[in-house]
């Protein structure tokens, strides 16, 4: 859509082209002239010769299957564990009482220093990356649960009450639907944080993944199966960032009109 | 008293009072002390009746429906529901009309009027017969699978009533139910409740301060003090029905009743601005 006195879309995108392709043409051009020193930034053809090569050999698929499995698992158990304690906690005040200071303090700790812990329990392979991205985003689903128990339309719980909703209907057809609202809201931030919680994993540690090939390049200093690494996951963090804005729309169909 | 009123007093005696309300008293404790909203009500409200409040906005109307309705407990008095008191929320015979739409926003309209019926244990393919037909009956059929945001405020009004007239309560309860739509709109609606009341035979108690809507509706009207509320004057209404209401506010009968109740209502009217 183009308002008065904004460019049209295509004219927006073809500059945004213009100056991606400038600025790889730039790189291209200055590390073989010797301007940019090719061993610490690698050549644009060099990096995209590395990812053909992982593709046609079939080497980036485990990997890539590594990542997204350890984001989109960790994604959901955290979600949905997060979620559950947070219900508890709204729920029965005993629980809310010993888990509420105890959750804002954990809230404030950067999630990374559980990681040593995480691999000892859990080990080098894929538990220990979907635990450390379910620990990031547990919090996400507890603050969620909480502010949706919390916020809720004092008129919709009567009406529930009203029409005879045992608690558990409660839970199914008022706080749940109103926490998966604000999740689905927020979703590209979760998966944001999940992806990063799954490349960090393999940062510190792992056998396979995004991240784990870029720190085995990096550890054997070759510039362009890191620069690979580094644009692979870009690039599959647009994609999926796409593909949920998508769902986002289609989720939020209810809502179309508010937000129209 | 009028001869319409007749069949309505017959049908108390075998059954007992839809509600009776003894020294009904509620008040809140806030930060300027204890503020009484409701104060030594008594009043019976016969199986089948259509009872209307009125009183000044803020007079404690709504307070005393959410107390029939089991949402607030009362401080003072005794409230039997059909002979029984105790339970603080009674969903199988009561069901209730806000004055705001109280639909779940991510259901659509007939998810809405199927909740009622599900959560009573009614199997998913006859909730969803009967709430299909009750959309219809309210005249929304085609709009079954849209969300409440895709519906405009008097269709939105109609599903809510859809979603409470579903599953039979024997008690509605109304708190300005059609006070945000406009005229034409309203008056459609009003009628439409009428034949949906006579229809099912059930006991309606419905709160306005719109003593015209009040008049052309009901029974008996209550007319409550400014608060707290107390009982000001409790008349019949003897018109005839069925009643068109939009026809029916030219009568002379209309007009006799209509003045009558006014003289008490406009005081309390009075001393509740005074007030602020």
């Amino acid at each position: 859509m183009s308002r008065a006195g904004e460019p049209p879309a295509t004219a927006v995108r073809a500059v945004q082209a213009a100056l991606v392709a400038a600025a790889l043409v730039g790189w291209e051009v200055g590390a073989r002239r010797g301007w940019l020193s090719a061993e610490f930034v690698s050549r644009p053809t060099a990096v995209g010769a590395v990812i053909w090569d992982w593709v046609r050999s079939g080497y980036l698929w485990p990997h890539l299957v590594a990542t997204f499995e350890a984001a989109v698992v960790g994604l959901g158990l955290g979600l949905a564990g997060g979620a559950a304690l947070g219900f508890l906690v709204m729920f029965v005040p005993a629980v809310g009482e010993v888990v509420e200071p105890a959750m804002s303090t954990l809230n404030a700790v950067p999630r990374i220093v559980f990681y040593p812990l995480l691999m000892l329990w859990l080990g080098l392979g894929m538990a220990s990356k979907v635990g450390l991205v379910a620990t990031i985003v547990a919090f996400l689903g507890y603050y969620t649960a909480v502010g949706a128990v919390r916020e809720v339309d004092r008129l919709l719980l009567a009406q529930v009450r009203i029409l005879g909703a045992s608690p558990a209907a409660m839970l199914r057809h008022l706080y749940l639907p109103a926490t998966l609202a604000w999740m689905i809201t927020g979703l590209r931030t979760s998966v944001g944080l999940a992806f990063i919680g799954a490349i960090l994993g393999e940062y510190m540690g792992s056998m396979r993944g995004i991240g784990n090939i870029i720190m085995g390049a990096q550890n054997l200093f070759q510039t362009p199966q890191v620069m690979a690494g580094l644009a692979l996951t870009m690039v599959l963090a647009a994609a999926v960032d796409t593909l949920l804005a998508r769902l986002e729309t289609h989720w939020s169909a209810w809502r179309q009109v508010e937000q129209a | 008293m009028s001869t319409s009123i007749a069949p309505v007093e017959s049908r108390a005696a075998v059954r007992p009072p839809a509600v009776q309300a003894v020294g009904l008293a509620k008040w809140f404790d806030g930060a300027e002390g204890t503020v009484a909203a409701i104060e030594n009500l008594t009043f019976t409200v016969h199986p089948g009746e259509f009872l209307c409040l009125v009183g000044p906005s803020g007079c404690g109307k709504s307070t005393l429906l959410n107390i029939i309705a089991g949402l607030l407990p009362a401080s003072g008095g005794q409230l039997q529901i059909y002979g029984e008191s105790g339970g603080r929320v009674r969903p199988d015979c009561i069901g209730y009309v806000f004055q705001r739409d109280a639909l779940l926003p991510w259901k659509t309209a007939l998810q809405n009027v199927m909740l009622p019926l599900l959560l009573r244990g009614v199997p998913m393919a006859q909730s969803r017969a009967e709430a299909l037909n009750w959309v219809q009956k309210v005249g929304l059929a085609g709009f079954e699978h849209h969300y409440p945001s895709q519906l405009s405020g008097g269709m939105r009004k109609r599903i809510s009533l859809a979603m409470t007239m579903v599953y039979r309560p024997s008690i509605i309860l109304m708190d300005e139910p059609f006070a945000a739509l406009d005229v034409q709109t309203r008056h459609l609606m009003e009628n439409e409740l009428l034949a949906l009341w006579a229809e099912a035979g059930s006991t309606i108690l419905f709160v306005t301060h719109d003593l015209e809507e009040a008049v052309a509706l009901a029974d008996r009207i209550i007319v409550l003090t400014a608060a707290p509320a107390r009982i000001r004057a409790d008349y019949q209404v003897p018109l005839d029905r069925p009643r068109d209401v939009a026809e029916i506010r030219t009568s002379g009968a209309f007009v006799d009743i209509y003045r009558r109740i006014w003289r008490d209502l406009r005081e309390e009217v009075a001393a509740s601005r005074g007030r602020r």
